[in-house]
């Protein structure tokens, strides 16, 4: 048995509640009526419109592209006819320029679970790096984590930074999530040929799938995958949050501390999201579209929780439709984890490639939010993953007392929530941090325009 | 950004809260609390209960916004601080003490500052501190009352029978004495998280430390007073210790270092309370200057581990080098004491040029022959004893025949004024004369400088105790009888002895020639303690008909006082 894994100082339990859906098969859900595309679904800029209103487009078709700077391109998840273009609003509250299609019922969408693209095993070769990157482009893959960052730019190596390993991340620390947890278990063979195909693109000579201990079946599935590729290994992670952070995780599968402020190609590591490295195998070896995700609903007021795969652009209350409700109809609607994800009363906002989850709390499992006075008891200190004293800094942010603020770290936050979640007195330390570097960010931004 | 406040997360809590956090620190303060009731009787749960709920009622008009009947006592936080200022009061303070605590502990060591979260110093501590300083005794009564010569230390004359310290069983505070009590309560917050190991054992490390290096038993550092309750429930008190990891080692090692150095060099007995407060005073620096390397600042960190590292290898290094120097013939502190006293003595004994220390019968006391070349010139003598305001000097001249030439006050630390008359010759020459066989004349025949009475009390038994030292102790009738019983006359006799509390008295009937029964007619020990002790050794006595019986462990004091009271009575049976 191999030693399970774990960063060394900080992080916290959270109450995991995975054993909802951990059970449950990856679903089909019902085709929407209409899809609202956002051309913006990744870090960088915004897509333009490809297609104009009226024009009929099938599944798997570009319909937004962006030549110059970081962006991805943004594919129709449906057949259907173009009715507007028009900006709607996203979780974080941003208005995006959205393609709306009206599908059509007779050519239903591509069905990609029907028939899954066959990928490769151990012994297929490899495409040349320029024709992987570019099918990684073609297909509109970003960073399926959350942070949606283009995949093709992530992988592209740089020389001066050479990489020796590629970790996927399947700690999955979100309470209620198991996205990666079923796609782990269901589609452990695109996994593993996605894990080696990166590794070949970046030039690394190991690579890892992580995995909390939590998560048995998944291990399982992981560990026996992992004996027929020769490079590949499962590695197995305390249950800890935050496992999932990128630096942490490196941290404890590898050892090495990414230094301050940097990448995670300074220390040689490549790491990438589960349903991420599944959509490169399925895009480098069947030219398949990032078209569809796969998501959990679940949560205390979901009765019939599950995770189901959903095309991008379908919104909240189409998904909300194949679950049942408890029936009080009382619940806070959360998109993401509970920990970092976005709380919105706006059920028309469309699924995009970067989202995780749609979580409903019952009221009564909500943080009260009454702020008490701080008793400095430390335990923010103490559970905090980048070793910051988020009391302090909060402090700081409050009194604006921006210098110290950043010499004491606030931009070196991570935004996990772990102070927010233990602190006694409730205090909202999560959206202070939030805050102060929000103010930083202004502040240097408003210090480089007055330097010009 | 335009992110809605609310709408971010987390979105889930740890349901943990103040008052939960409060209530927990209560539950674990219940060993304590339960030991403290069955050692030294009801009244020490009137002691600690009323202390806590009094902070917690007059903290109440300060925290008007959240009463509620579901919480009747606030958030518990002052209810907290109060149970631990109960507990470490004296077993015989008087009833007022603990409203009086309570209001010091919530008006001034927590509302002047503006209430929980912004308190600088444990507001537990401002309280005991101010009592200690105002009223000396209804904290420390239980000491034994020092006679003239022992050392300042107030630990000083306590029991050193380890597993006595180690259940409980000796005199203390409240809730300070059993230290197994006291970790179980530790052990418990620590498995709910309210407290990590590291304050707690850089406290006790820290006092370890200076008790090697100060030459104290560390052993007895750690077990007794108050140091493993503050260990373990003040220093870890949160408002008013850092929040840092580095900062925590820093502080706990500055709170134990401290208490040790101001035991062994002042005469307060609260070395706990004094260091911690010093303390709290730099924990926020402390936080500030202490961060802790952010996770990735790889250099910052490697550079924080090599410094501790040549800090810890010096403070090892300092230690073993003065432990060494300690056991190795103590060569520096020797070294030390001979030059202070010689300087003495060659004022004293101008011409003199060798001094050769003489066998005392008491530690304190050192005695020296002072020659010139083959001929003895006399002798010099030093003791230190406790004045009105510290350690006080008190050296002599003594000629040939140990009689007093010429008395002088050495290093001292009475009152600048009024007791600095002591030195004046009017007062000092009255001690000429005097020797070993007069001795006992000295506190009625010598005046006391009217005014300084305490000081000039202290310079009569300092000297009383210079020429007591080279004198065999006689022995008292009772004495022989502890050795050997004599033939014992039938009768009822009556006699005391001290015990560990107080007088105890007697009454033993010979019938036949044998003791026949033993009754405790009054006594002060602890109620659970004394009693049983006493039947134990009654019973042995009989058994054996000897007083040479083993003491009862963990009630040595009372055992001897008992001892002492029954020899005392059979030697009036036995002196016809």
């Amino acid at each position: 048995m191999k030693k399970i894994k774990k960063f060394p100082i900080g992080g916290t339990h959270l109450p995991e509640n995975k054993d909802l859906t951990t059970h449950e098969p990856i679903r089909e859900v019902s085709l929407p009526e209409m899809v609202a595309i956002p051309l913006k679904q990744h870090l960088g800029a915004p897509c333009r419109a490809l297609v104009s209103v009226g024009e009929h487009v099938s599944a798997g078709q570009v319909i937004g592209s962006n030549d110059q700077g970081l962006s991805a391109l943004v594919h129709a998840s449906v057949n259907g006819t173009v009715t507007a273009v028009e900006p709607r609003r996203q979780v974080d509250g941003a208005e995006i320029n959205s393609v709306i299609i009206r599908t059509d019922p007779a050519t239903p969408d591509k069905p990609s679970a029907a028939t899954p693209t066959a990928v490769g095993g151990p012994d297929d070769p490899v495409p040349d790096v320029e024709t992987v990157l570019r099918s990684v482009e073609k297909a509109g893959i970003v960073g399926m984590g959350g942070a949606t960052f283009p995949t093709h730019v992530k992988l592209r190596v740089r020389e001066e930074t050479p990489i020796d390993s590629v970790i996927i991340n399947g700690a999955e620390c979100e309470p209620y999530i198991t996205t990666d947890d079923r796609l782990m278990q269901e589609e452990t063979a695109e996994l593993f040929r996605g894990l080696e195909i990166i590794r070949r693109t970046v030039g690394a000579d190991h690579g890892y799938v992580a995995c909390e201990v939590n998560k048995p079946d998944a291990i399982d599935r992981i560990q026996q995958e992992a004996e027929k590729w020769p490079h590949l290994s499962a590695v197995r992670l305390d249950t800890r949050y935050p496992h999932g952070a990128e630096k942490h995780l490196i941290k404890a599968v590898l050892n090495r501390e990414v230094p301050i402020r940097q990448l995670p190609m300074a220390v040689g590591v490549v790491v990438n999201n589960v349903q991420t490295t599944i959509a490169v195998a399925r895009a480098v070896d069947g030219g398949e579209p990032l078209t569809h995700r796969v998501l959990t609903v679940s949560g205390s007021a979901v009765t019939t929780p599950g995770n189901f795969r959903v095309p991008t652009g379908m919104s909240i209350e189409d998904v909300l439709s194949n679950v049942q409700l408890k029936e009080s109809g009382e619940y806070r609607l959360i998109v993401g984890g509970p920990m970092t994800g976005t709380s919105t009363e706006d059920f028309g906002i469309s699924i995009t490639k970067g989202t995780s989850g749609i979580v409903l709390l019952r009221p009564d499992e909500y943080a009260d939010r009454t702020a008490e006075v701080c008793i400095r008891c430390g335990r923010c200190v103490s559970v905090c993953p980048m070793y910051l004293q988020p009391n302090r800094i909060t402090t700081f942010v409050l009194n604006n007392m921006l210098e110290e603020a950043e010499e004491f770290g606030v931009n070196d936050c991570i935004l996990c929530g772990a102070c927010s979640f233990v602190c006694p007195a409730r205090r909202p330390l999560l959206q202070w941090l939030r805050e102060g570097k929000g103010k930083s960010a202004a502040a240097a931004d408003a210090r480089r325009r007055r330097d010009k | 950004m335009s992110l809605d406040y609310d709408a971010t997360g987390p979105h889930i809590h740890s349901r943990d809260s103040i008052p939960r956090t409060m209530w927990t620190i209560v539950i674990a303060l219940f060993p304590a609390l339960g030991m403290a009731v069955w050692l030294f009787g009801p009244y020490a749960l009137y002691l600690s209960v009323a202390t806590a709920v009094a902070s917690a009622l007059i903290e109440l008009p300060f925290a008007r916004n959240q009463f509620s009947l579901r919480r009747p006592l606030g958030d518990g936080s002052a209810f907290v601080a109060g149970l631990i200022l109960g507990l470490s009061l004296a077993p015989t303070s008087q009833w007022w003490v603990p409203i009086l605590g309570a209001a010091i502990l919530v008006l001034i060591g927590k509302q002047v500052f503006g209430g929980l979260g912004n308190n600088v110093f444990n507001p537990a501590l401002v309280a005991r501190g101010i009592l200690l300083l105002s009223w000396p005794n209804q904290l420390t009564s239980w000491l034994s009352p020092l006679d003239g010569t022992t050392s300042a230390t107030p630990l000083s004359g306590l029991s050193t029978d380890y597993l006595a310290l180690f259940l409980g069983t000796v005199p203390g505070s409240l809730g300070e004495t059993s230290v197994i009590a006291l970790l179980l309560g530790g052990a418990f917050l620590m498995m709910r998280g309210l407290i990590t190991w590291r304050v707690p054992f850089s406290v006790l490390a820290g006092a370890v430390a200076a008790a090697v290096i100060f030459g104290v038993d560390p052993l007895f550092t750690v077990l007794s007073g108050s140091l493993m309750f503050a260990a373990i429930f003040m220093a870890t008190d949160m408002v008013t210790s850092p929040t840092g990891k580095t900062s925590h080692i820093v502080y706990g090692v500055g709170c134990g270092f401290l208490t040790v150095v101001i035991r062994v060099f002042t005469t307060y007995p609260a070395g706990v309370t004094f260091a911690f407060l010093i303390m709290n005073g730099i924990a926020y620096l402390m936080d500030r200057l202490g961060a802790d390397p952010i996770f990735g600042q790889v250099e910052k960190r490697n550079r924080r581990v090599a410094h501790a590292a040549i800090a810890l290898g010096g403070i090892i290094g300092m230690a073993l080098l003065l432990g060494a120097g300690f056991t190795l013939d103590s060569f520096l502190s020797r070294r030390f004491i001979e030059m202070e006293t010689s300087s003495s003595a060659q004022s004293l004994f101008p011409g003199a040029d060798r001094m050769i220390e003489e066998e005392t019968r008491d530690p304190h006391v050192s005695w020296y022959g002072v020659y010139a070349g083959e001929n003895l010139q006399g002798y010099f003598a030093a003791v230190t004893v406790t004045g009105y305001g510290g350690p006080l000097r008190v050296e002599a001249r003594l000629d040939a025949d140990e009689a007093i030439q010429a008395v002088r006050i050495g290093h001292h630390v009475e009152s600048p004024t009024i007791g600095s008359w002591i030195r004046a010759g009017v007062f000092l020459s009255q001690f000429n004369n005097y020797t070993a066989d007069t001795r006992e004349e000295i506190s009625d025949d010598v005046r006391s400088i009217s005014g300084a009475t305490i000081s000039s009390r202290a310079v009569k038994r300092a000297v009383e105790s210079i020429l007591a030292a080279r004198v065999e102790p006689e022995k008292s009738p009772a004495d022989d009888v502890r050795e050997r019983l004599p033939a014992l006359t039938d009768g009822t006799y009556e006699g005391s002895g001290r015990g560990y509390m107080g007088e105890i008295t007697v009454e033993v009937t010979v019938e036949g020639g044998r003791v026949a029964a033993i009754r405790v007619v009054d006594h002060r020990e602890t109620p659970t303690i004394g009693p049983p002790a006493k039947e134990d050794l009654s019973q042995r006595v009989l058994e054996q008909q000897s007083l040479s019986v083993d003491t009862v462990s963990g009630a040595t004091g009372s055992s001897e006082g008992f001892l002492s009271a029954v020899a005392d009575a059979l030697s009036a049976a036995g002196g016809e």
